[in-house]
């Protein structure tokens, strides 16, 4: 019992950070309309400039992440938005996700080549000092990982629920159209989209740098485990890429502790196909109508 | 007239010798390089693709191998095997002398046919025992096989350290295989099996269930047997995780390429190492500071396998005494080459009929983030003859 409930927690904590990006997804999906096939990157060029500004030109941590945040939001947020959306989306949704592609190649190989190819190290956040309850042994960055997404989601949530931007935002995921006749800029309100999705990355890289280390390919495996997550808990709904990230981070644990390593991602894709056949919104999304 | 009777005599055996020799008329030999740069294994690769660099810059400043100079270029496999398959197609187009690479197991297995069947000799960093197993007199080892290794490993854990309950975590992929396979067996052959047996995935990030049935089982020792950045979370998480089982390996787990990453995690494993950039070997610490000066980082086991590998090439073809692949290859079997008359070897070796080595090499542990070395351990056979090749 104590090994399930350690797994499960090791399972939360990964998934919390499969969560964060996950709802990235869904934030844009939602207002502008785009998958962004590089979110993982989306995570692994704020590691690489929170290993900039915190380990090598040595910021106080608090520093380092605020900076670490801002270049996200300008380079990923605003430059991706303006640079890349905004003269796409008109031609549809799949020369943009090719464009994403695209992108995720251009961010991973320009790491690779103009940095490192090598694992570099991260210091860790929250102590790694092993922490007893009774049988059980969690380590604070494990709780803290989950307290810290906790947080960062619930403010997001409040962000959408009780701002007007957030109003706005959602006037925008329902229908665009009717949202631009009511007054609302919706140019503008994807822009904010893109900034907060690159603000919640640059956080997710915070969390995922000491775990995974800071590397120019991390970005593969997580981008994807987050869109899955996105689609199996929902891809129109924040609480569904909630769930969806936590469902996939445990059941991944449990299925390579009891079942094999070698399945530990082919569980994820069970849940999701089955989802896929079973309630194509997702668990707790919404169908949308197409016009 | 005369002059004209002994061009036309002459004619044949320049004809010969061209067709023999890929060296061009310039005086450069070709050894291209074929090696992870990109994907999961580009740390291994760029060790591997510097060190054959340093050791090529340092033969050419001194003459090169009997006047010829080496060039290298470097083709990337992207760490995939069937890419790697292409691109080896795609580099003997050009005739190399030799080729250099890969450096992953599962990539040499696929394209080292490919090599054979151009005659090109092919010297990999890889060590999986299935590239031994395939009969290819083509291939030359940098290192030892996992049988090398293993063997040396399972006595130094039992005979040494008196392991009791071993737990065994093993990447799944041609390298993994290999060495858990051949770990086993010598475990077997002295009443032993593993409390445990537990594969991992290549890019693993998570390794909490593996260490819930590490710690599960009772095992006293955990032999870690991953690549390096995986190693380096395996490690990480097994700190986090309190278990107090003692963590042993072979090469990858004592690597700089895992203690950087890992830091402190690392601290207190102990390996039986076939190279390390730590070793009191007068020719390897010289190797080690000139690497670091001129890459600005410690050269791990692929970078001394690079290097040798090189070096392995000068000394048979100046022992055979002319650049002809297949005298080359005669030479570089059943064969000892010794520092006196290469000192780039930096350790006296054995190559063996199926192109492994025999060498000494250490049991180190990782103390402050550095690989120490505690013993050095001799060649696991011989003693060896040094053959004539002319």
């Amino acid at each position: 019992m104590a090994d399930f409930v350690q797994l499960c927690i090791a399972g939360v904590s990964i998934g919390a950070i499969y969560a964060m990006a996950a709802i990235g997804f869904v934030l844009l999906w939602q207002t502008s309309n785009t998958i962004n096939f590089a979110q993982g990157e989306f995570v692994v060029l704020p590691a690489f400039a929170m290993v900039l500004f915190f380990v090598i030109l040595k910021f106080p941590f608090v520093a380092a992440m605020l900076a670490t945040v801002i270049v996200s939001t300008l380079l990923l947020g605003v430059g991706v938005k303006e640079l890349l959306v905004t003269r796409l989306l008109k031609m549809g949704v799949l020369p943009l996700v090719i464009a994403t592609i695209g992108l995720s190649l251009l961010i991973r190989y320009s790491l690779q080549q103009f940095w490192t190819p090598l694992a570099l190290p991260f210091p860790a956040i929250f102590s790694r000092e092993p922490i007893f309850l009774g049988t059980i042994v969690v380590s604070l960055e494990e709780i803290g990982n989950i307290l810290f997404a906790a947080v960062v989601i619930a403010l997001l949530q409040l962000f959408i629920t009780r701002t007007k931007l957030g109003w706005a935002m959602q006037a925008v995921a329902q229908n665009r159209a009717l949202a631009s006749v009511l007054g609302i800029n919706v140019a503008r309100l994807v822009t904010i989209t893109f900034v907060l999705n690159a603000a919640l990355t640059a956080m997710a890289a915070i969390l995922i740098a000491p775990v995974y280390l800071v590397k120019y390919d991390i970005g593969v495996g997580l981008g994807l485990k987050a869109f899955y997550a996105a689609i199996i808990g929902g891809f129109n709904q924040i609480r569904g890429a909630l769930l969806g990230g936590l469902l996939v981070g445990v059941v991944e644990t449990l299925s390579a502790a009891y079942i094999s390593s070698h399945f530990r991602d082919a569980f994820a894709l069970i849940i999701l196909i089955a989802v896929l056949l079973l309630k194509p919104e997702g668990i707790w999304g919404v169908k949308e109508e197409w016009a | 007239m005369r002059s004209a009777r002994l061009k036309l005599a002459l004619l044949p055996t320049l004809l010969v010798l061209a067709a023999v020799s890929p060296a061009s008329p310039q005086g450069v030999v070709k050894i291209p390089i074929v090696a992870e740069i990109t994907g999961g294994g580009a740390s291994v690769g760029a060790m591997w693709r510097d060190a054959v660099n340093l050791a090529v810059e340092d033969i050419n400043k001194k003459g090169g191998i009997l006047g010829m100079k080496l060039e290298t270029s470097v083709q990337d496999t992207q760490t995939d095997p069937p890419t790697s398959v292409a691109v080896m197609r795609r580099v003997l187009n050009d005739k190399p002398f030799a080729v250099f690479g890969t450096v992953y197991s599962s990539s040499t297995v696929a394209n080292m046919d490919i090599a054979k069947q151009a005659g090109v000799p092919q010297f990999t960093g890889s060590e999986s025992i299935i590239i031994t197993q395939k009969g290819n007199d083509n291939i030359f080892l940098t290192s030892f096989t996992q049988d090398t290794g293993m063997a040396k490993m399972v006595r130094w854990l039992l005979d040494d350290l008196k392991a009791e309950k071993i737990a065994l975590v093993w990447v799944n992929n041609a390298f993994g295989k290999g060495g858990h396979d051949m770990f086993v067996q010598f475990l077997k052959e002295r009443g032993k099996t593993p409390v445990v047996d537990i594969s991992t995935e290549v890019q693993q990030a998570d390794f909490t269930p593996e260490l819930t049935k590490v710690r599960a089982s009772g095992a006293t020792h955990v032999m870690v047997y991953n690549h390096e950045e995986e190693n380096a979370r395996f490690m990480i998480q097994l700190r986090k995780m309190a278990l107090t089982v003692e963590p042993v390996g072979e090469t990858t787990l004592c690597a700089q390429t895992t203690i950087t990453p890992a830091g402190a995690a690392v601290n207190g494993s102990r390996c039986h190492v076939g190279l390390t950039a730590g070793a009191p070997v007068p020719l390897m610490v010289d190797m080690n500071r000139r690497f670091q000066e001129k890459y600005n980082r410690v050269p791990d086991h692929n970078a001394f396998k690079g290097y040798i590998g090189v070096h392995m090439l000068k000394a048979a073809v100046q022992r055979v005494g002319s650049w002809d692949q297949a005298k080359v290859k005669a030479c570089l079997h059943n064969n000892l080459f010794t520092t006196n008359e290469e000192a780039g070897l930096l350790m006296d070796l054995y190559v063996n009929e199926k192109g492994s080595l025999d060498r000494p090499s250490f049991i180190v542990e990782v103390k402050d983030g550095k690989s120490v070395v505690a013993k050095t351990v001799g060649m696991l056979g011989g003693p060896y003859n040094l053959r004539p090749c002319k």
